[in-house]
């Protein structure tokens, strides 16, 4: 426990209290600021004791309403992604110590106490107040990329993540409703009376920000309009948010394994035909959420495990990539693939640290990617899932494919278009100024540790596991599927079958939404105007001729208001008295 | 890396990476190591200290993860870049000419900043 804290603080609340704080400092202060929260969110966590799966230690418990709010619940599950979630801010900060601007450095804190307090909420409500959180947070950091299009790409996500939070908070009403409890715990999808509508909400709002499948376009929309500093904080902890919830919620829900497996392979295509690197990094992060999904769909300890190690390296080597891209996207002002090549020859830290993240997401021996994703496809095996498992190793050729070899290959290497010789004799960009520098190595050394040394993943993963990663089966197998699939590369480049770099846009599912989907939004703005103003005119001219009518009649000289001669009247009488005597004679 | 030399860079602009003997290396490497590695498989495979989960086809054939990672590539570059056709569009299809711009950040602060560190822009 810390001393000079409450008893009960909550991780999240110092790093959100912090994030608020940083608003009135510099560049420096904001940077010390956060490397203290993030350090006293970590201890925090850690000083109040972590359970095993099933007996998790609870704090803050208040009932209001007969609504039981568990803010703070620590089990291994949790924790492992509360833990990987400060590593990630700590990272995010000191990258972003020179470049961040005020709004990105201070939602970055919050955003980033959002996915704490969201993977430590231990009930529903909770769970939703941060979840809404991490959204706003998150779209100022989009927004900070500047410009038009990140303005419209924030719009576009926040929109999107608003829909999650509602449909989760649709989800819990009806959950609590028919007297479920208000714990976040396991839901079943498929009962006995067939499937649940409530938990397929709330698994929809969880498949929204997972990503599944026609629901991912957020994500390559948003995430590469960001600065390159924005980027890094993105990376971590929306999607990681999500997998965390259906680790708790869905494990072993059949129906994701089929939509983790689709969610590996479809990005893999996209990256392949993608410009821009950034947006590759995006639609990869997209594929390694499938092998999160899948794993979690699998459902055994062994694939849970797998799928919280999986979450646990992947936000290293994703933003360590991230950051690579970022540094670049400093110093020539483009992560197009048609506009760099040949940078390691005057960003070689860059290169290294990126290299060593493309190694990891690859799953090379030795470095972090290949302690985590073994266990998924070994998980797929032993339940004898050929298909998913067969899935499986495609998407790790593609992953090599587009983030192993494509980012750091057009990047750093290809074609050298910085040469002075080619540029009127202009210098070639800088290296990475040096607090990125260190960010980038910090993220690197990690994936080199629990590459070298697994242990130190394996003691944080939610169940016992006495899994060992280097056997020199896993090692010999990987290997072969790694060096013949870069053996396959070298081949197509060398008969010019890999596809030249086009500067392009690729469309995505988003396009129905974004040019057919506006297009019916403005016709209908449009005839609901046009109705309108039909409707008004018809009312304008019917009122005219009410009027007019009136006015004809009653006006001095007109059929009720001008003098009759007493004939006239006498014969009205007459005739009044007529019908009088006519209807008394028939009644 | 295996690619042909940019034709235009000075010999002087070259790296280690980009001369004639790195690319002979890296031929003899890749396919070299993948070599290695599948044969320690199948000598695994007839120590009978492999765990195959599947049949003959699949991973208790001992080259099966080499030939999987192969045509998974070719498959994935060969088939994927017809995508292409379908949903390629000009660059500023969405946002204009705007997302043809370069895009480094103008803040007012970082730039005053990094005025301050004598990093200006370039």
């Amino acid at each position: 426990m810390i001393p000079f804290l409450p008893a009960e603080t909550n991780p999240a609340i110092i790093l959100m209290v912090a994030g608020v704080l940083m608003v009135f400092f510099g560049p420096r202060g904001r940077g010390i600021i956060g490397v203290i929260a993030v350090a006293l969110g970590f201890l925090q966590m850690y000083s109040l004791g972590v359970g095993p799966m099933g007996d998790a230690q609870m704090y803050g418990i208040t009932e209001v309403a007969g609504y039981e709010f568990i803010p703070l619940r620590l089990d291994k599950l949790s924790v492992v992604f509360a833990t990987i979630f400060h590593i990630a801010a700590l990272v995010n900060v000191i990258y972003g110590w020179q470049g961040a601007t005020k709004v990105e450095a201070s939602m970055g804190i919050v955003y980033a106490g959002s996915a704490i307090g969201g993977a430590l909420a231990g009930d529903l409500l909770t769970l939703f107040v941060f979840w809404e959180i991490a959204a706003i947070s998150s779209v100022f950091i989009i927004w900070a990329g500047g410009g038009h299009a990140a303005f419209k790409a924030g719009m576009r996500y926040l929109v999107i993540q608003v829909m999650s939070g509602l449909l989760l908070l649709a989800g819990i009403a009806l959950h609590l409703v028919r007297g479920g409890s208000s714990e976040f715990g396991a839901f079943k999808l498929v009962g006995e009376a067939g499937v649940d509508p409530v938990a397929a909400l709330i698994l929809f709002a969880f498949g929204i920000k997972a990503c599944f499948p026609i629901l991912h376009t957020w994500l390559q929309d948003s995430y590469p309009k960001a600065s390159g500093v924005g980027a890094v904080m993105l990376s971590a902890f929306t999607t990681k948010l999500a997998i965390y919830a259906l680790a708790r919620g869905f494990a072993g829900t059949d129906i994701l394994i089929p939509i983790g497996a689709t969610m590996t392979v479809f990005p893999v295509f996209f990256a392949l035909i993608e410009n821009d690197l950034r947006k590759v990094l995006a639609y990869s992060l997209n594929n390694q959420l499938g092998f999160m999904v899948c794993a979690i769909g699998i459902g055994t300890p062994l694939a849970i495990n797998g799928a919280a190690a999986h979450a646990f390296v992947h936000i290293t080597y994703k933003a360590l990539l991230f950051m690579g891209m970022g540094a670049v996207l400093l110093r020539t002002g483009t992560t197009k693939a048609t506009d760099l090549g040949g940078l390691h020859k005057s960003m070689p830290w860059t290169t290294a640290f990126t290299i060593v993240g493309a190694m990891s997401i690859s799953a090379f021996p030795l470095f972090s990617g290949f302690v985590a994703k073994s266990m998924i496809t070994l998980a797929a095996a032993e339940e004898h899932m050929l298909l998913a498992w067969l899935v499986l190793l495609f998407a790790s050729a593609g992953v090599l494919e587009h983030s192993g070899i494509k980012i750091p290959y057009f990047a750093f290497f290809a074609h050298d278009r910085f040469a002075p010789s080619l540029r009127n004799g202009a210098p070639r960009p800088k290296e990475a100024p040096l607090s990125m520098l260190i960010a980038m190595g910090l993220a690197a050394f990690l994936c080199l540790l629990v590459g070298f040394y697994p242990p130190v993943l394996y003691g944080l993963l939610p169940y016992e596991t006495d899994y060992h990663a280097y056997t020199l089966e896993h090692v010999a197998t990987q290997m072969q599927l790694l060096m013949f699939a870069i053996f396959a590369f070298m081949l197509l480049v060398r008969f010019k079958l890999y596809p030249p770099e086009v500067r392009s846009v690729n469309l995505d599912v988003d396009w129905f939404w974004r040019v057919p989907g506006r297009k019916a939004l403005m016709a209908a703005v449009q005839m609901t105007a046009d109705v309108w103003h039909a409707i008004w005119a018809a009312l304008r001219d019917i009122t005219g001729q009410v009027l007019s009518g009136i006015g004809a009649v009653h006006r001095p000289g007109g059929l009720l208001a001008r003098y009759w001669t007493v004939g006239y009247t006498a014969l009205t009488t007459a005739a009044v008295l007529a019908v009088a005597l006519l209807l008394a004679f028939l009644s | 890396m295996s690619d042909e030399q940019h034709p235009d860079i000075l010999p002087e602009e070259r790296s280690i990476f980009e001369t004639p003997g790195w690319i002979r290396f890296m031929w003899f490497f890749v396919p070299g190591t993948g070599l290695f590695f599948a044969l320690m498989n199948i000598v695994l495979a007839v120590l009978h200290k492999t765990h195959p989960h599947f049949g003959w086809l699949f991973d208790k054939n001992p080259v099966f993860y080499g030939i999987v990672g192969f045509v998974s590539f070719s498959f994935i570059v060969l088939v994927g870049q017809h995508l292409r056709k379908i949903v390629m569009r000009p660059e500023d299809y969405y946002d204009g000419p705007e997302a043809t711009m370069p895009r480094i950040n103008t803040d007012d602060e970082v730039r005053m900043r990094s005025i301050s560190l004598g990093e200006t822009d370039e």
